[in-house]
């Protein structure tokens, strides 16, 4: 059974060819670090957080900004699980008109959505490539 | 689908009057994008054009300057949203140029058909001017003459501004006092930190005062969609009537009713429709860059305190505010206006 279980994660895992483990658990060091300067030159242009869609680098710099300014940490953070990005996953964030349009219109090919477990609760990340081909938050939310 | 078919026709209708009011964008500095009626995103340059249905969104360094065909001059500031949009003003399209949040300037040297400025709080009619609008980060603004004349409307109330005079008007309020201009060079940045410092401080009146601007949009929204079913169900039935006059012989008569009616009948549907989508568009934009705002704020500031009493309450009025826009103004929207 536990071969059958790493077999499955394992496949699961090849098919993921977006951003990895590695660029969300940096993302959640910067976090912890208050560094809202690039978390917010990490972000794409148009972003979601818990179920409001941010468009721009004001609304989007507020949030990095507001969160470093508490003091906000993702301590102990580990991923708790990861899958390739669906519409199904809206949901996740708020079942409203915004987080659907949002997974229809901004989540571009290859995304990730990270389950981040921390001492502070469990979030969600999502990251992707930007045009640039550099990985990019897309949205995040939580405590869920 | 019904309602994406008319939403097309009636843009096509109305056409001429978007490729008559265009501007063209003379200055390009920092980060600015362009939101357009479509939903597509982009980077906005020195030659592009901004057109009905485009949103300008400025980054803390961004600056456009936009002409329109008119020869004036709009320059939207670091910081803001402007859209520009139109609606049926008393029977005749009128441009409306919104400021949702941040600032912009206004110069308006030969004025070929006056735009109705606005803001979240407020309403301007110009005449001929040269003025700045603030709207604050809490649906608040401030509109400041350098010269010529405004007037300044919200909740039924109405000032007129001449030169080098202002007026600030909180949101859900009528403007207050008129107050000497505070010159073009005020940064707009300082006086929205005041008023989020403000809306930060009480933020449950912050909360009802913009939920009281959105009820205000969404019943004008709702009220301009019964007008559309209305007007649509009657030119279906007298379409119906002129089959049947047709089928009759009675051509004539088919004709007169045609003219007089239907037509009629059908270009009243359609301003419904133009002033529906101006008001759910007004609506959409309220939410998104003044709640959402404020929601990010609140959410950001108690973060690590999100059982304390204040943001539960919040957040209870914030859901239900959400809940009534889903309710309300959702279905009048389409994907890409958001």
């Amino acid at each position: 059974m536990l071969v059958i279980g790493i077999l499955l994660i394992s496949t699961s895992c090849a098919t993921l060819s977006g951003p990895g483990e590695n660029t969300a658990l940096h993302v959640a060091d910067l976090v912890n670090s208050g560094d809202s300067t690039s978390l917010k030159a990490m972000s794409a242009d148009t972003l979601l957080f818990d179920s409001e869609i941010l468009h721009g680098p004001v609304m989007i710099g507020s949030l990095w900004d507001g969160l470093a300014s508490s003091g906000f940490m993702l301590k102990n953070a580990e991923i708790a699980d990861y899958s390739p990005v669906e519409t199904a996953d809206a949901s996740l964030f708020g079942n409203v008109p915004d987080t659907a349009v949002f997974f229809s219109e901004y989540i571009p090919e290859n995304s990730v959505l990270f389950h981040i477990s921390s001492a502070g609760g469990n979030f969600l990340l999502i990251l992707g490539p930007g045009s640039d081909g550099a990985s990019r938050i897309l949205a995040f939310g939580g405590p869920y | 689908m019904k309602k994406i078919i008319f939403i097309l026709i009636a843009a096509v209708i109305f056409i001429p009057a978007v490729y008559s009011q265009e501007s063209v964008v003379v200055y390009v500095e920092g980060w600015v994008d362009v939101k357009d009626s479509n939903g597509d995103v982009y980077e906005l340059f020195i030659g592009d054009m901004v057109r009905y249905g485009d949103t300008v969104i400025t980054g803390d360094d961004g600056v456009a300057e936009l002409e329109p065909q008119t020869g004036s001059r709009i320059v939207v500031k670091p910081g803001t949203v402007f859209s520009v949009r139109q609606a049926d003003v008393n029977g005749k399209k009128q441009s409306v140029l919104s400021t949702t949040i941040g600032q912009v300037s206004f110069k308006f040297d030969r004025l070929t058909q006056e735009p109705l400025i606005t803001t979240p709080s407020t309403v301007m009619g110009v005449r001929g001017t040269e003025f700045s609008v603030w709207a604050g980060a809490d649906g608040a603004s401030l509109v400041d003459v350098e010269s010529g004349s405004v007037e300044v409307s919200g909740r039924g109330e109405s000032v007129l501004l001449g030169r080098k005079q202002a007026v600030q008007t909180d949101s859900g309020r009528a403007p207050g006092q008129v107050i000497e201009s505070m010159g073009k060079a005020t940064d707009h940045s300082d006086w929205n930190e005041n008023r989020v410092k403000k809306m930060m401080a009480s933020p449950i009146e912050s909360l009802e005062a913009i939920s009281s601007q959105l009820a205000e949009l969404e019943a004008r929204a709702t009220e301009w969609k019964s007008g559309e079913l209305k007007y649509s169900a009657e030119a279906e039935q007298l379409k119906q009537k002129r089959s049947e006059l047709f089928a009759a012989g009675k051509d004539d008569e088919a004709r007169a009713l045609d003219k007089e009616q239907l037509r009629p009948a059908e270009i009243s549907a359609l301003r419904c429709v133009m002033n529906y989508r101006y008001y759910a568009l007004s609506a959409l934009s309220l939410r998104q860059y003044i709640l959402g705002g404020f929601y990010v704020r609140m959410k950001t500031s108690y973060i690590n305190k999100l059982d304390d009493p204040l943001f539960v309450d919040f957040s209870s009025r914030y859901d239900n505010i959400i809940a009534d826009f889903n309710a309300e103004i959702a279905p009048l929207l389409v994907e890409a206006d958001y």
